[in-house]
């Protein structure tokens, strides 16, 4: 099975002031093609660092970071930014969608990043994604007339539009109800199923972290366990 | 699959539509940062149009009494003008005028005969100008001099009198029918005095005209100075249609063969006055900065508002892959139309105002009694609505307030993706 | 039972939690106080601006041409253009001292203003000679002062000193002589040959080409005008008391001259002074229209703190807080923004007037069109009064604009904002 992202002895040390603060302490990881994989721990443990890293938002103070066949060190900003542009989705916990696009505009907009002029491509691309994660009726809506869950449809539409190596979703649930949270776990991995699209997310929801294929738990920055499941959503 | 050349950039299109809705989504603020900017956009289009109609009617003013568009001097006279010498003259009028008159573009040229006298009333004497003009026709056809009588009637053929400067009128309280001695030195250096009635009051609103001038026939006044059918400049009236600045062109190569004549454009003519119009322009130009420095910081300040505000949008859009450039040009553009939409607001208004003290005018008699203000304008001055400027001014709005959006800019797209993401 | 007026005597920390709640993001306040500081700092660049342009202007009109009070023979400033040398002011030996007495005048000065022509090589060239008291024109026509060649002429002998651009044009120099012509008291044609000691430049350029200056008697007995002027400028202690002093001074003169004479205050003599006098309210509108754009600015920014702090205000009204009490800590922190920014801005208008003050700014070229003293250099004249009034009203501004955040925050009830 083929490498989605490695973590080689990954560190990253932050700087609170005069303070040196670890938040990841030599991390090496690999990450299949094709994972559903989940971080699991208590805040401060190092899960949005290491989705930063995964993420290529940010370059580990030591250590490589490697995403498909490409290391992170060393980049430019701009280059890092093609390369998210073109390898890499996100969803985050608080949705962050455009607030002045619509739906669909959202969708679209990293479409439009990639440089596709074809908008007639665009468009027909955008509305199969929007029907996928069962928002084909409210394209035209903007995200303040949209529910938590509704926005987080179209977040996970967005990411998977341009068809990434990995999707990154940093406690996608954390802001939703149960019912909502579970149901959006449920669209991501019915989407890791159906385009083999690597996903890596973080959650402190033991709801969530059951759908996982692998379930990697951290602590202080380090690997805490590390367990692989089949056909994750089977009861623990 | 995925294309080879990633621009990671937004279209300009999708720019301007991110952009435009950033601004409607906090109205309020959009408006009062508008405001702001057409405050000074007012103050720019109004004082601006005021002054090109003030100059517009100035030019208009020296070109119809003083200087029409351009003279042919003998040579060596410019530079003496002040002492008006009578030793540098043209004698072949005729074939001179024949020469000037088939330049492409001169509609008309008159030859005037300008000389330095002293007038009196008996008890009074003051030192004035004497201009010689041809009343059979010629001079109407280049100066507008019939035109500014306000008191008796235009010089006829054969007249033996003079038209009168206003302000000397005043000066000497005379009016049409009562009697002066002018007084005047012949190219001989023998003073002749000749008592002439005035016949007509010109007043133009130009000084030197009003308060310095008289005018009568050319015949006359070649009589009183003792000299033969010559004259000190032609006068030459380009045709409205041509282009001043070619005419003139054709005009100066035209006499470059000519021998003992110059050739004088009426901003040459008027340097100090064009320096004095350049002086206002400058004072207002720094009374303005301060406004336009105002906007800048009004324009500055909205945008770093909203690139705060947006700190995790910014980071959303970095994650997706949207290059610093594109953030950047994400808040220039909103800048831009933030100050477009304020130059609109304040150039419509100037318009309106304009447009209406275009209508009424502006009695500067009122404001300023008869003091010399250092323009040739009578009574009332009418602003002029300059589509090109007023659309040019409002264009360079936009492009200031993107010049002031720049350092906002520039710190939102300097961001780290993480850091912003993590932005409460 | 406790009456609600005893409850408003309980202390609020206003100024304490103002200060506090502009470090809370001292960059948005750092750009509140940055509109008030441009603002303030325009605006005493733009006072002292215009000082500069217009008070100068004034005060050289005054120096030169009009005094304060200007006494001259009735008719004379109506025929002024003709100078009629017969309207003149006799008997000043016994005019002067008690003029000089009066508690309200600091100077009292003759001066003979003739137009004249110099006798050239090929043409007469017109000029004003201007017979004037040398030792008592020193802070006035100052002629030493405006020398730049040479030395200034020596009364009672037949020297001159000859504007800097009319000498070039008579091409003569110092030590050359001139011969002049003009009118005399008795309308008889006169004449007197004399020497250039000096060049003078005064930067008006109307005067420096015609200018021609001598001591008072030689123009007095070049005039026939014995123990006579053509004018006598006044100067005052106190200039806003032009007015009330040419009332006096005519009165006083009622009845220690025989001739008819002409006291006219600045202001009365020609339309200059008032035109700049309606000049100034104009530049007044201008600058409010500066605040005006500062104040929409700092409501831009306080609005966007006061939304920001919805939910704390609907805490601290649960916690009892009355909303004047909001409005007053919002205010406050208006005026303490305002403050620290007018008090930077104060200091940079200050910095930036006495630099310019120093060095000038160039607006044009001297230009001789127009007969009044206008300079090609405009040098701001700031004074202390100006960044007082200015900081003063940069603070009351960003107090006003402040009024209307402070108003939409107690729009809300408690729970409304609370749930926000």
């Amino acid at each position: 099975m083929s490498i989605a992202a490695r973590l080689v002895d990954v560190t990253k040390t932050y700087r609170v002031g005069d303070l040196k603060v670890p938040a990841v302490r030599g991390v090496s990881l690999h990450v299949e093609s094709g994972a559903f994989l989940s971080f699991a721990g208590p805040s401060g443990s190092g899960k949005t660092t290491l989705l930063n890293l995964l993420g290529a938002l940010d370059t580990p103070s030591s250590g490589t970071v490697w995403i498909g066949d490409r290391k992170t060190e060393g980049l430019s900003s701009r280059t890092l930014a093609d390369f998210r542009n073109t390898h890499l989705g996100f969803v985050f916990q608080t949705f962050n969608l455009i607030p002045v696009l619509t739906a669909r505009e959202n969708v679209e907009l990293p479409l439009q990043l990639l440089g596709i002029e074809d908008e007639e491509k665009r468009r027909s691309r955008v509305q199969n994604m929007l029907e996928e994660v069962g928002l084909g009726s409210l394209g035209d809506r903007r995200p303040a007339h949209l529910s938590g869950g509704q926005q987080q449809r179209v977040a996970i539409a967005r990411a998977l539009v341009k068809d990434p190596t990995v999707v990154l979703a940093d406690e996608p649930t954390a802001n939703l109800d149960s019912g909502t949270a579970l149901e959006i776990v449920q669209l991501m991995q019915s989407m890791n199923e159906k385009f083999g699209t690597t996903f890596v997310f973080s959650t402190h929801d033991p709801l969530v972290m059951r759908h996982a294929t692998r379930l990697v738990r951290l602590r202080d920055g380090q690997v805490e366990s590390d367990e692989r499941r089949n056909g994750g959503g089977l009861e623990a | 699959m995925k294309p080879e050349i990633i621009p990671g950039r937004l279209s300009v299109g999708a720019t301007l539509r991110i952009a435009w809705r950033n601004l409607q989504r906090n109205r309020r603020r959009t408006w009062i940062t508008a405001s702001t900017v057409a405050v000074a956009v007012l103050l720019l289009q109004a004082i601006q149009s005021l002054m090109i109609g003030l100059e517009r009617q100035s030019f208009d003013n020296l070109i119809n009494y003083q200087t029409a568009h351009a003279k042919l001097f003998p040579e060596g006279y410019f530079e003496m003008r002040d002492e008006m010498p009578l030793e540098y003259v043209f004698s072949h009028l005729d074939e001179l005028e024949g020469r000037v008159r088939g330049v492409s573009g001169v509609a008309a040229a008159t030859p005037r005969l300008v000389f330095s006298a002293q007038i009196s009333n008996g008890s009074d004497q003051v030192a004035c100008l004497g201009v010689g003009i041809d009343v059979s026709g010629s001079d109407s056809d280049v100066f507008r001099i019939s035109e500014a009588v306000v008191r008796g009637g235009y010089l006829a053929p054969g007249d033996e009198g003079i038209l009168l400067g206003s302000g000397l009128a005043e000066l000497f309280q005379v009016s049409t029918g009562d009697w002066l001695t002018v007084l005047a030195k012949t190219q001989a250096g023998a003073y002749e005095a000749v008592d002439l009635p005035v016949l007509g009051l010109v007043g133009t609103g130009n000084p030197l005209i009003d308060q310095n001038s008289f005018l009568l026939p050319l015949d006359a006044a070649r009589v009183l100075l003792d000299m033969g059918p010559v004259a000190t400049e032609l006068a030459v009236r380009f045709s409205s249609s041509s282009g001043g600045d070619a005419t003139l062109q054709r005009l100066r190569e035209a006499m470059a063969a000519t021998d003992g004549a110059e050739v004088k454009g009426w901003r040459e003519m008027e340097s100090d006055f064009m320096s004095l119009v350049q002086m206002k322009r400058t004072g207002q130009a720094i009374m303005l900065a301060l406004f336009l420095v105002m906007a800048v910081v009004g324009i500055t300040n909205t945008i770093l508002m909203a690139a705060f505000e947006r700190t995790r949008e910014i980071g959303m859009l970095m994650a997706m892959g949207l290059r610093a450039a594109g953030i950047r040009r994400l808040f220039l553009t909103e800048g831009a139309l933030a100050g477009l939409l304020g130059g609109a607001v304040g150039s419509l208004v100037a318009f309106a105002i304009i447009a209406w003290l275009t209508r009424v005018g502006i009695d500067l008699t009122a404001m300023y009694g008869d003091m010399d203000i250092g323009y040739p304008v009578r009574g009332v001055v009418y602003p002029a609505v300059d589509v090109i400027v007023l659309l040019v001014c409002w264009l360079a709005t936009g492009v200031l307030a993107a010049l002031a959006s720049l350092y906002p800019a520039a710190r939102a797209s300097a961001q780290d993706p993480a850091e912003a993401l993590r932005h409460v | 039972m406790s009456r609600p007026d005893r409850l408003a005597r309980r202390k609020i920390p206003l100024w304490r939690m103002a200060w506090r709640n502009t470090r809370r993001n001292t960059r948005r306040s750092g750009l509140t106080g940055l509109a008030v500081t441009v603002a303030v700092a325009a605006l005493t660049y733009g006072m002292a601006h215009v000082t500069g342009l217009l008070d100068h202007t004034i005060e050289t009109y005054a120096r030169v041409q009009s005094g304060h009070v200007r006494i001259t023979r009735d008719g004379y400033t109506a025929r002024e253009r003709l100078q009629p040398m017969h309207l003149n002011v006799s008997e000043l030996s016994r005019l002067l001292l008690p003029l000089r007495q009066h508690p309200a005048v600091e100077e009292a000065i003759p001066r003979v203003r003739a137009s004249v022509l110099v006798d050239g090589a090929s043409s007469n060239r017109p000029g004003l000679l201007l017979g004037v008291d040398l030792e008592r024109e020193g802070p006035y026509l100052n002629p030493s002062g405006i020398t730049v060649e040479g030395r200034v002429p020596g009364a009672g002998r037949p020297e001159v000193l000859v504007g800097r651009r009319f000498a070039e044009t008579l091409e003569v120099g110092v030590g050359d002589s001139i011969t002049i012509l003009g009118q005399t008291a008795y309308r008889s044609l006169g004449g007197a040959r004399l020497e250039i000691t000096g060049l003078a430049a005064s930067g008006m350029a109307f005067l420096d080409r015609v200018l021609l200056m001598a001591s008072l008697d030689q123009a007095q007995d070049f005039a026939a005008l014995e123990d006579a002027a053509t004018e006598v400028v006044v100067f005052a202690r106190d200039a806003d008391d032009a007015e009330n002093l040419s009332n006096e001074l005519a009165a006083q003169l009622d009845g220690l001259s025989e001739d008819d004479l002409e006291v006219l205050s600045w202001e009365d003599q020609g339309p200059l002074i008032q035109t700049l006098d309606m000049v100034r309210p104009i530049f007044g509108v201008v600058l409010l229209l500066l605040l005006l754009m500062a104040g929409l600015i700092i409501i831009n920014t306080m609005l966007m703190t006061v939304m920001e702090r919805t939910h704390e205000f609907g805490m601290q009204a649960a916690l009892g807080m009355r909303r004047s009490d909001i409005v007053r800590l919002i205010l406050a922190e208006g005026l303490t923004i305002g403050l620290l920014g007018a008090v930077a801005g104060g200091a940079l208008g200050t910095g930036v007037s006495i630099l310019i003050e120093h060095i000038g700014i160039n607006v044009g070229d001297a230009f001789s069109s127009v007969d009044f003293p206008i300079q090609g250099v405009v040098y701001p004249d700031w004074r202390v009064s100006f960044t007082l009034v200015s900081a003063f009203a940069g603070t009351l501004a960003a107090g006003l604009a402040a009024l209307y955040p402070a108003w939409r925050a107690i729009r809300m009830t408690p729970a409304e904002a609370l749930r926000s």
